[in-house]
């Protein structure tokens, strides 16, 4: 048999030094190994990231590396494990390093890799590398030695398996299932119209495409360009693939070293905009999608097709699906999508993604709801190649034109230029004029810091409204000195005590003059992107009325409460 | 009416609409902004009310449009203030919550458990029981580990010291400290210091809100605000 996608996977953070150490020695055996199978054409090595999640790899085979000495959190362990137990049957091997700290081995073995049909581990192994012992420091080359014997011996044990005939090609015995299926709709159907037939509605997610052209392959028996995938756009669509795993594309390295094409890239902050870019800068719009698809999972259908579709008869195969579908809950959505999600839910972790996905999308009425800033880039992709569906060609230029263009926005409007993507509206944010209204009593010295904090703000106001609620101090000359020196200052002296009087005669002063007043209190500082911030949701979406805020505690008021807040001063960092 | 003072309730987001009008949030006065063609310029902010004049206009906003939360718009809280001017606004915070829910209030007996908090640090809520009465009426109580350990605190002191009204007191201390997020990463030293201030403006908050409350015609149990 033939391996094209050989994907490695360390369960440790990049970060990490361990990791360094394997993926210095992975990437030297690698490199060796893959000499003696000209097949491979790609190589992906990625580790689990903080989250310790192990991720899916579409490929032929997938290769765990499993340690986990540098694992303290619970949940993290208990997450870790469970996504291996669901997993470990998937994937034809689990390789086993040192797991001595926080698993005992008996722990470990019992409860999840003695049900791996390919489990082996090097006994001894552990102790050499990863003693916690602080005093024995071990340098690259020293862990490379070892990393390198370790991995050279599981390529031995890999090629043994792969001379014995052992299937690891569909890699699990769901991949099987699903490969046994398309095939034998190839041999009831006849050859080219159900292969068509197939790829057009089978194809959800990028493994089955993988397999489909393993099976076309086959039943062409020959070489894999000879039998052409279907073109999109003709009569039969591959229907897009999302990648959700993917993404953290900064753990996944590709290098030229290796036999076709591989990048070594360790850009673990470079900003996905760039790296979407160059991707499709590299290999074109259509391929854009395709290419980001490998490795990764998921998604669903096109719109239109999606209540029409049957995606693989689970019917013909009742088994296999079954089984799974006895471990997924009902959802609450479109029948087909629920089926197709149904159908892809290998796991808990994939299913809850999808989930995830597809409730933000179908019915949630407002997705933003649900996407916090840290998944941003996960949801920016995914929302933006959902929308640039195969289908509808000005979506996805839209989508693209978005993807492009958020490289020089700051992720909030990401968000709010996907929001609007997704709901069909203006791309182009609304002019909006703000003016800042500072209410002010017998805090001069605070005061100037406030105003000065507005000189650098990167959304200029159109005026600040200093209104002074009868200070007796040298408020006022303070601020007309700063008048006379920034046009746009204004001072405004009320007489009536009281905050709401004075907020009153705020937005009095400032009418007509701007859409949008933003309040700041004289005894804060606000950070140079905090006007930006505050009006961008006026700006993208013009039902908000009020948009706030935080307000952070520095330390320098040595009150129970700064103390309580934030254990250090910030206001630099802030204000940096 | 929650007034958000804390950092962990903000998250980039829309605010949810609360069916309640006793529940809400808001954002603070300090770091806020509005829409100028959506409100009335005017008389906007109450000018009867010196304190949480913010949260009553969020609450007559609330029907116009969408509130959206941002904590990227970060300002610097670098005021120094004495611990008896912060006395101070914790009393006049529990003073004037309850006028504000006072002025909105339709009228009506609503329950809620507010037990344990979200990820984002906001109170997690659930409205027990909502029973309207004729417009005066109105009785808001938030049951919360707090109301449950000075309830316990109040049998010590009426029994006279009872193991079990001790033991039960314990209980709830554990409930009500333990669910304190912000306490943790902070030396332990310190924690019972902290835990102790929480306590006391907890109190406050309690005592001064529930006889406001009672003075205005409304029964009012405040939940902690910390």
């Amino acid at each position: 048999m033939l391996l094209r996608n050989v994907r490695l996977q360390l369960a440790a953070s990049p970060a990490s030094r361990i990791f360094r150490g394997y993926y210095e020695a992975a990437l030297a055996a690698l490199a060796l190994w893959c000499r003696r199978h000209p097949s491979i054409e790609s190589l992906l090595l990625s580790g689990s990231g903080a989250s310790g999640r192990l991720r899916y790899g579409m490929s032929d085979l997938d290769i765990w590396v499993v340690q986990r000495d540098d694992e303290t959190s619970p949940v993290r362990k208990e997450r870790f494990l469970t996504d291996l137990r669901n997993l470990h049957h998937l994937f034809p091997i689990v390789a086993v390093g040192p797991h001595d700290v926080v698993f005992t081995r008996e722990e470990f073995d019992e409860m999840v890799l003695r049900r791996s049909p390919h489990y082996f581990s090097i006994p001894g192994y552990t102790k050499v590398l990863f003693n916690r012992d602080p005093s024995r420091s071990y340098t690259i080359p020293y862990a490379l030695e070892h990393e390198r014997s370790f991995l050279s011996y599981l390529w031995r044990k890999i090629d043994v398996l792969l001379e014995n005939g052992t299937d690891v090609k569909y890699g699990c015995y769901l991949r099987r299932c699903i490969a046994d299926y398309v095939d034998d709709a190839y041999r009831r159907l006849g050859l080219e119209g159900a292969a068509t037939q197939a790829l057009t509605n089978g194809a959800l997610i990028r493994n089955l495409i993988e397999l489909h052209r393993v099976v076309l392959d086959r039943i062409a028996g020959g070489e894999r360009g000879e039998v052409p995938l279907p073109a999109p756009g003709s009569t039969c669509v591959i229907p897009n693939v999302l990648l959700w795993e993917t993404l953290p594309l900064a753990e996944v390295f590709s290098t030229s070293v290796m036999p076709q094409r591989l990048v070594v890239r360790m850009a673990r902050d470079g900003s996905l905009a760039e790296q979407i870019d160059e991707y499709i800068g590299a290999y074109g719009r259509a391929d854009a999608a395709d290419l980001f698809g490998c490795g990764g999972l998921l998604l669903p259908l096109p719109r239109a097709d999606r209540s029409s579709l049957d995606p693989l008869d689970p019917d013909a195969n009742p088994v296999t699906f079954a089984s799974l579908r006895a471990g997924c809950e009902p959802l609450d959505l479109l029948p087909a999508a629920e089926r197709c999600l149904t159908t892809n839910a290998l796991t808990p972790t994939v299913r809850s993604m999808n989930e995830y996905l597809l409730r933000s999308l179908c019915r949630d009425p407002n997705p933003l709801f649900a996407i916090r800033p840290e998944n941003v880039p996960l949801a920016e992709l995914a929302l933006g190649l959902w929308c640039a569906g195969p289908e509808d060609a000005s979506a996805r230029e839209r989508a693209l034109g978005v993807l492009a263009r958020s490289s020089d926005c700051s992720v909030s409007e990401r968000l709010f230029l996907l929001k609007n993507l997704v709901q069909g509206r203006s791309l182009d944010p609304a002019p909006v004029r703000a003016t800042v209204a500072i209410v002010t009593r017998n805090r001069a010295d605070l005061l100037v810091r406030a105003i000065s904090s507005l000189q650098s703000q990167t959304f200029e106001p159109a005026e600040i409204v200093v209104v002074d609620n009868g200070s007796t101090d040298h408020t006022a000359e303070t601020v007309r000195e700063w008048a006379s020196r920034w046009p746009k200052v204004r001072y405004v002296y009320e007489r009536q005590p009281g905050i709401p009087h004075a907020r009153n005669r705020a937005l009095v002063e400032s009418s007509d003059r701007s859409d949008v007043v933003a309040f700041l209190d004289d005894d804060c500082v606000a950070g140079a992107r905090w006007l930006e911030e505050l009006v961008l949701p006026f700006r993208y979406d013009p039902e908000v009325v009020s948009a706030g805020g935080y307000v952070r505690f520095a330390q320098e008021d040595k009150t129970v409460w700064g103390d309580f807040y934030c254990s250090r001063d910030r206001t630099s960092e802030v204000l940096r | 009416m929650i007034v958000p003072n804390q950092p962990e309730a903000y998250s980039f987001r829309y605010l949810p609409r609360s069916r309640s009008k006793a529940i809400g949030l808001f954002f603070p006065g300090a770091n806020v902004a509005f829409r100028r063609s959506a409100l009335d310029p005017i008389r906007f902010f109450d000018t009867d009310l010196a304190s949480g004049e913010d949260t009553d206009a969020g609450i007559r906003l609330v029907e116009r449009g969408q509130f959206f939360s941002n904590p990227n718009a970060e300002v610097v809280h670098t005021a120094h203030l004495s611990l008896r001017k912060l006395m101070q606004q914790w009393f006049r915070i529990a003073l004037y919550t309850v006028r504000v829910v006072r002025k909105h209030a339709d009228g009506g007996l609503e329950v809620f458990l507010c037990f344990g908090r979200h990820l984002s640090g906001e109170a997690r809520f659930r409205n027990l029981h909502y029973r309207p009465l004729p417009k005066p009426y109105t009785a808001i109580v938030f049951l919360s580990p707090f109301l449950l350990l000075n309830l316990c605190l109040w049998a010590v002191i009426l029994s006279g010291g009872a193991p079990a009204a001790w033991a039960a007191a314990a209980g709830a201390a554990a409930l009500y400290f333990n669910g304190d997020r912000k306490i943790r990463g902070v030396p332990w030293r310190r924690r019972f210091l902290f835990a102790g201030v929480r306590l006391v403006i907890n109190t406050i908050l309690l005592y001064v809100s529930l006889l406001e409350g009672l003075r205005r015609g409304m029964l009012y149990v405040n939940y902690e605000l910390d």
